[in-house]
């Protein structure tokens, strides 16, 4: 317990060293590059070098920077002029929506498909699984993007291709996840609208995912069904629903965790390009437009949260993996 | 040799990734025009002649810019695997063998660079250094190490106490003998398998960071960035599109076909992992 402690605080310690470095690593000045390229007068720079703690030493500079970090406090945002943390605090839910979203529908068809495929092993539609999800495995997330857009929206104009909503709902902020958001407020309309604005996104999103799941599913199961127990279970009469189910899906359980908790990289890179080509106002496309628009604080900001996030993610896959699994506390 | 295209994956790959080495070759060769050569009122031309595969909305000719885009990704994805085993397997083995304080640090810096996932550390690196092609090879090789290290240092860990080093140890090698001539050869395996999903990973980062404006700068035609600059065209035209991409998808499959085949015929033992 007091190892794990140990761990997160040094981690913590770890994150906020790299992005309170990132200002600094940037060549030239940090008040100039803060300015942008326009320049601004001597006393200008010297207001902003103050504003920032730029003329103190080194080391308080980044005492300062972990207290405001522990209060998720990053200054203002150049180009919107509003704190950082106010437009997180919106952009959150909005990848977090995404992002669940897609890791539900990925991770039940992907472990359905695994299932399937190994039970009909070396048959044809075995084969077509395999393939499809050596495919899927290999695209490039952003070009199935532009793939999806064209047949789903501009072909067939199925679904809307940006955005959470179509504009003319306004629905309260209560959640920021508009799903709730919608129900909360009892607006079946803007529910509907919501859900047709996440079928694309999370459907680009989930595909890799749910080619990855699809493939570890399927060699789990067909590594175990060969073990010895499986044998027994056989020979015992027991019904082949009940092997899959309850024996050999208990033991691939852990195998297909590990895998979910790989998805989850997947996926947090893969909102960056499916937040960036669906126009959905997330965190990816947060930090993507402040890195063109040279908007440092968020840039900082955006380091620390998405280490943060990343962070939080593997942690807790581990112990969950860890929990399902003991037999692994050991080699961990 | 033979035993490699026995196997069907290694096969289909090689054969994917052939021609994408014969583009490679045929764009030194017979480009019909530059890269950036502009033909005046010509733009968003369909397939005719001239122009092979038509124009871009520039008047630019689709076929010698994907000609000349192989250049860029198989380049970028060759240069990074290279790079990567020369630093990544080297580092590997070093801290696989000598262990102790030096595998400790090795690890700690490794640890760091995966503490983000692969793209959005080469978006911050990008965000740090400026955006150019030099700046592209560094923040993708710098993905692409840490992922190396890890795999060879297992495999060096595990061969280091065979009794084959220990002999060559009481034989009075030196360390670097040892590294070169027994425990390098002994990993060959690993370190086959990871470049070739390193040069796939390089290929696809290469072309996101593209495809998010941070990636080789305007006029390359490089893939990525001209998925993106095709964007606002899908209507229009879609072959500019459709074809840069798959292009891209089939050079990435190929690239992981051959890793998944090095891997099933060299190391069976590792076949289910993934």
């Amino acid at each position: 317990m007091i190892a794990k402690i140990f761990k997160i605080l040094l981690s913590f310690l770890f994150i906020t060293l790299v992005s309170f470095s990132i200002i600094r690593l940037i060549p030239g000045d940090p008040a100039q590059n803060i300015i942008g390229e326009r320049g601004a007068s001597e006393e200008r720079l010297i207001e902003i070098r103050k504003n920032l703690g730029l003329d103190q030493p080194l080391l308080m500079q980044y005492g300062h920077f972990v207290l405001n970090a522990l209060k998720g406090d990053f200054g203002d945002s150049i180009s919107s002029k509003q704190p950082v943390i106010q437009e997180f605090k919106v952009l959150f839910p909005a990848t977090f929506e995404l992002a669940a979203t897609a890791l539900i529908w990925s991770s039940l068809l992907g472990i359905g498909l695994g299932i399937f495929a190994a039970i009909r092993r070396n048959t044809f539609i075995d084969y077509l699984i395999v393939s499809v999800s050596t495919v899927g495995f290999a695209m490039p997330v952003f070009w199935w993007g532009l793939v999806c857009i064209f047949v789903f929206a501009v072909q067939f104009m199925l679904f809307p291709v940006s955005g959470r909503i179509d504009v003319i709902f306004d629905i309260p902020y209560a959640t920021g996840f508009y799903f709730i958001d919608a129900v909360l407020a009892g607006d079946g309309a803007a529910f509907l609208s919501a859900c047709r604005h996440i079928v694309l996104p999370a459907f680009v999103l989930g595909t890799i995912p749910l080619a990855l799941v699809t493939r570890v599913t399927r060699s789990a199961f067909i590594d175990i069904s060969k073990e010895d127990f499986i044998r027994t279970a056989r020979a015992k009469g027991l019904s082949s629903s009940r092997i899959i189910f309850k024996h050999i899906f208990k033991n691939a359980l852990p195998q297909i965790l590990t895998a979910l908790g790989l998805s989850l990289g997947h996926l947090l890179t893969g909102a960056i390009m499916t937040e960036t080509l669906f126009s959905w106002p997330g965190l990816g496309r947060w930090i993507v437009t402040s890195i063109l628009a040279r908007d440092y604080p968020v840039v900082q900001a955006g380091l620390f949260y998405s280490m943060v996030i990343v962070f939080a993610v593997n942690f807790t896959t581990d112990e969950f993996v860890k929990w399902v699994n003991p037999r692994l506390k050991e080699s961990l | 040799m033979k035993n490699l295209f026995a196997n069907k994956s290694f096969s289909v790959g090689f054969t994917l990734l052939s021609f994408f080495a014969g583009l490679f070759l045929l764009s030194f060769l017979i480009t019909p025009f530059g890269y950036n050569q502009v033909f005046e009122g010509q733009t968003l031309l369909p397939m005719q002649s001239p122009y092979f595969l038509g124009t871009d909305d520039l008047g630019r000719d689709l076929f010698s810019r994907i000609l000349i885009g192989s250049r860029l990704s198989l380049g970028i994805g060759l240069l990074v695997g290279l790079l990567s085993v020369l630093i990544g397997a080297s580092l590997g083995l070093i801290a696989g063998y000598f262990k102790g304080r030096t595998d400790y640090w090795i690890c700690q810096v490794m640890n760091a660079l995966q503490a983000l996932p692969s793209l959005l550390l080469a978006l911050f690196v990008v965000a740090i250094l400026g955006q150019s092609l030099l700046n592209t090879i560094i923040s993708v090789t710098l993905v692409s190490i840490p992922v190396m290290f890890r795999l060879v240092r297992t495999a060096a860990i595990v061969e280091a106490q065979k009794d084959y080093i220990v002999s060559a140890q009481a034989l009075g090698a030196s360390p670097l003998r040892i590294l070169k001539s027994h425990l390098l050869p002994n990993c060959m395996t690993p370190i086959l398998v990871q470049t070739a999903v390193c040069c796939s990973e390089a290929i696809l980062n290469t072309a996101a960071l593209g495809f998010l404006g941070l990636g080789v700068p305007a006029p390359y035609p490089e893939w990525g960035t001209m998925l993106s600059d095709a964007r606002n065209l899908i209507e229009t035209a879609p072959r500019l599109m459709i074809l840069p991409g798959t292009c891209l998808l089939l050079l990435i499959l190929g690239m992981q076909l051959i890793s998944d085949g090095l891997r099933d015929q060299l190391d069976p033992k590792l076949r289910n992992r993934s």
